[in-house]
C-alpha cells in the first residue's frame, strides 16, 4: 500500500494517530513517517529526507518555506498546544498558581522528565524557565532529558523516582499511558505553541498531504482535536 | 486537462491547467490578471505577491495546486480606482513608490500583515515586508505607509 511520508513535531503525533483510519478510508493510503523535536525534524527535511507533508511549529514552517523546501500557500494551522505539567498516573498532581510555586515543585522533585532542551518547542521552553527562575544549575542533575517528549512521558510513566514530574506538550502527555496532565505552566511561565501542517516542495503524493491537512483542519475534526490536547 | 477550482478575488473558477504551473503563469496569462508582476521568477523578490488564505506567499513559485479551494487575493481584489484600499490611499499620500513595480506584492504582504495584526509595530511592518525588494529604495516610506493605513483602519 501507498504510504504518506510525514516529518512532524511529537505534539501532533497523538491527533495524527486518530486521524490516520478516516485518512487510509479517504484516501487509500497509510501515514509513515517520524515524529519528534521540531528542530531535528526541520533539519531531517533540510538533509533530504523523503518528507510529503511536515507538522512543526509555525515559526519553524515559515523559516522551510522561505528555504523552499515547504510549499507557502500550503501551509495551515492546525492549533494551539500549551506547554504542560505530567505526573505518573496515581501519583498526586502537582498544583502551581504562580512562578513561586512552580519554583518549588521542580525543587521538590527528584526526577524532570523534559524534551530535548535545544531542539523541541517544550524543552526550549523548560530550559528558558528554569533560567527565568533562577534554578537552572540546581534543576541540572535532576533533568531527565529525552530526545522527545513522548519518550520523556514513557519514561515518566516507568520511572521509580520518588517523586517524579514530567514537562512537555500538552498533546504529548495526553497521548501517552501511564502519565496524567497535571495542569498548566503558570502565568509568566505558561507557553502556546502554534502548529501548522504545510506541504514540501518535493512531495510525491501532494494531492494526499493536501486531504491530510484537510482532515487535520478541518471544522468536523474540531472535537478530536480538543480531545488530542488542542486547545484551539 | 484537470481542473483546479479556487476563489479569485472572491469568484469562484474552475482553471483547466497543468497542477503544476506556477499561479503566476496562470493569473497573468491564462486569466489575465496582471496585477501580480513577474520579477525574480525565484520567490525571492515578492513582485509577485498574492495572499492565499490569510498569508502573503509568492506566485512565481506556488504551484497550481496548491491552491486549491482556497482563496487568492491579488491588487485587483484589494481595492480600485474609485475605492482604493486604505493602503493604497497611505501609499499615495506617503509618496512611497517610485517606479512602483514591487508595489503590487508589497501591498499584499502589508495587506496580509494588516488582516492578522491590525496593530503592528513599525518592527512588525519591517518584518512584514522582509521578503519584498524594492529596486528604488521606498522602504522607509512604505513602513510609514502602512503604520498609517492601520492608524486609518483602527479609526473606521
Amino acid at each position: 500500500m501507498n504510504s504518506l511520508n510525514i516529518l512532524s513535531g511529537g505534539a501532533a503525533q497523538g491527533l495524527v494517530g486518530s486521524l490516520t483510519q478516516a485518512f487510509k478510508a479517504q484516501t487509500g493510503f497509510d501515514i509513515a513517517g517520524e515524529f519528534g523535536a521540531v528542530g531535528l525534524m526541520a533539519d531531517k527535511l533540510r538533509k533530504g529526507a523523503s518528507a510529503d507533508i511536515v507538522i512543526l511549529t509555525a515559526a519553524l514552517l515559515a523559516r522551510l518555506a522561505e528555504e523552499k523546501l515547504v510549499v507557502a500557500a500550503s501551509i495551515a494551522d492546525v492549533g494551539l498546544v500549551e506547554t504542560a505539567l505530567a505526573v505518573r498516573a496515581g501519583d498526586p498532581p502537582v498544583t502551581v498558581r504562580d512562578a513561586v510555586g512552580l519554583r518549588e515543585a521542580i525543587l521538590a522533585s527528584d526526577a524532570v522528565f523534559v524534551p530535548d532542551t535545544k531542539a523541541s518547542t517544550a524543552g526550549i521552553h523548560v530550559a528558558n524557565v528554569l533560567q527565568q527562575l533562577g534554578i537552572s544549575d540546581q534543576a541540572a542533575d535532576r533533568l531527565r532529558i529525552f530526545p522527545n517528549g513522548a519518550t520523556a512521558m514513557r519514561e515518566l510513566a516507568a520511572s521509580d523516582a520518588r517523586r517524579p514530574i514530567g514537562c512537555t506538550q500538552s498533546t504529548e502527555i495526553i497521548s501517552t499511558k501511564g502519565v496524567t496532565l497535571s495542569g498548566s505552566l503558570p502565568p509568566g511561565c505558561e507557553l502556546a505553541t502554534m502548529y501548522t501542517a504545510g506541504i514540501t516542495t518535493a512531495a510525491a503524493h501532494p494531492q494526499q498531504a493536501q486531504e491530510l491537512i484537510g482532515l487535520l483542519t478541518g471544522a468536523d475534526q474540531r472535537e478530536q482535536r480538543k480531545r488530542a490536547g488542542f486547545v484551539s | 486537462m484537470p481542473s483546479v477550482r479556487f476563489r479569485l478575488n472572491g469568484v469562484e473558477l474552475d482553471v483547466d491547467a497543468d497542477p503544476d504551473r506556477s499561479l503566476l503563469d496562470i493569473l497573468r496569462g491564462q486569466l489575465g490578471v496582471t496585477g501580480p508582476h513577474f520579477g525574480c521568477g525565484a520567490g525571492e523578490c515578492g513582485a509577485c505577491n498574492v495572499i492565499v488564505g490569510d498569508r502573503a506567499v509568492t506566485a512565481c513559485d506556488t504551484p497550481l495546486w496548491s491552491v486549491a479551494d482556497k482563496d487568492v487575493t491579488t491588487i485587483e481584489g484589494l481595492g480600485t480606482s474609485e475605492r482604493p484600499h486604505p493602503l493604497q490611499r497611505a501609499f499615495i499620500a506617503e509618496q512611497a513608490l517610485q517606479c512602483g513595480y514591487c508595489v503590487s506584492g508589497i501591498l499584499m504582504s502589508a495587506a496580509a500583515l494588516l488582516r492578522r495584526n491590525p496593530s503592528p509595530t513599525s518592527r512588525e511592518v519591517k518584518e512584514a515586508l522582509d521578503r519584498n525588494l524594492c529596486r528604488c529604495g521606498s522602504h522607509q516610506r512604505m513602513v510609514r505607509a502602512v503604520l498609517r493605513a492601520a492608524e486609518e483602519m483602527a479609526a473606521g
